[in-house]
């Protein structure tokens, strides 16, 4: 993983998240998905691919990683 | 006047009704890898897990290293355990937490979990969900756990024997 040659940005990550919390992920079920700057920049069943997506960006900050999780749980949503 | 931090529940969609979780936004970090992610505050698990895949692929560790524990027990049934040391960070505090890794990727947890030991020993979480009338709105706060009482002066309940 080359990312750790990034910076995180902690009020990034939260600021993220609180975006993330906004949007309906049920076509993300089961899938890892990276955030930045309040866009999922990369998504895969695969966390490796996704990191390797990640590396592949210009992105200047580490991005938040998550699994959404599938089954019944189907999706963040307000 | 210290500030307490408080953290929104994160609202999952589960068939036709709304549930709130306790995720907390964390840094992982083992050596010198940074891993931001979310764990599920879980009261009812003893120690914290991840996800095979945070360990394999985010910190590019083989579950064969990992020093073996004794099976875990859990409400999914038993399954052999890894433990990995990392340092979970937020703003506010940063900890060294034992985490458990299942050693076969099939016995995942659906979510990384952030358990009692050691975690709930320093930290008092406080789930705070009925303070409106809406049911998806809820938060969570964590502050260092502090005593008025010397520890000394908390007796043992008599049903529990002393080792």
């Amino acid at each position: 993983m080359k990312a750790q040659k990034k910076k995180v940005n902690q009020n990034q990550i939260n600021s993220d998240y609180q975006w993330l919390m906004m949007q309906s992920l049920s076509d993300y079920k089961g899938q890892w998905i990276a955030v930045s700057n309040k866009s999922i920049v990369a998504r895969d069943i695969s966390l490796k691919k996704v990191l390797g997506i990640v590396t592949s960006l210009n992105i200047q900050d580490i991005p938040l990683y998550l699994r959404v999780p599938e089954g019944s749980v189907t999706a963040f949503l307000l | 006047m210290t500030t307490i931090p408080s953290f929104a529940f994160t609202p999952y969609q589960v068939g036709s009704e709304t549930i709130i979780r306790p995720m907390l936004t964390v840094i992982l970090k083992k050596d010198n890898i940074e891993f931001p992610t979310t764990l599920l505050v879980d009261s009812g698990a003893d120690y914290s897990m991840l996800r095979t895949e945070i360990v394999e692929d985010g910190f590019l560790t083989n579950l064969s290293s990992l020093k073996k524990k004794a099976d875990t027990s859990g409400v999914g049934g038993n399954t052999e355990v890894g433990i990995l040391k990392a340092t979970i960070s937020t703003l506010e505090f940063e900890e060294i937490i034992p985490f458990q890794v299942p050693l076969n990727p099939d016995k995942n947890p659906p979510l990384s979990l952030l358990g009692r030991i050691p975690f709930f020993y320093k930290y008092r979480i406080d789930f705070r969900m009925g303070y409106t009338n809406d049911p998806t709105l809820g938060k969570f706060v964590i502050y260092p756990e502090t005593h008025k009482r010397k520890a000394e002066q908390f007796a043992r309940p008599m049903k529990i024997k002393k080792k």
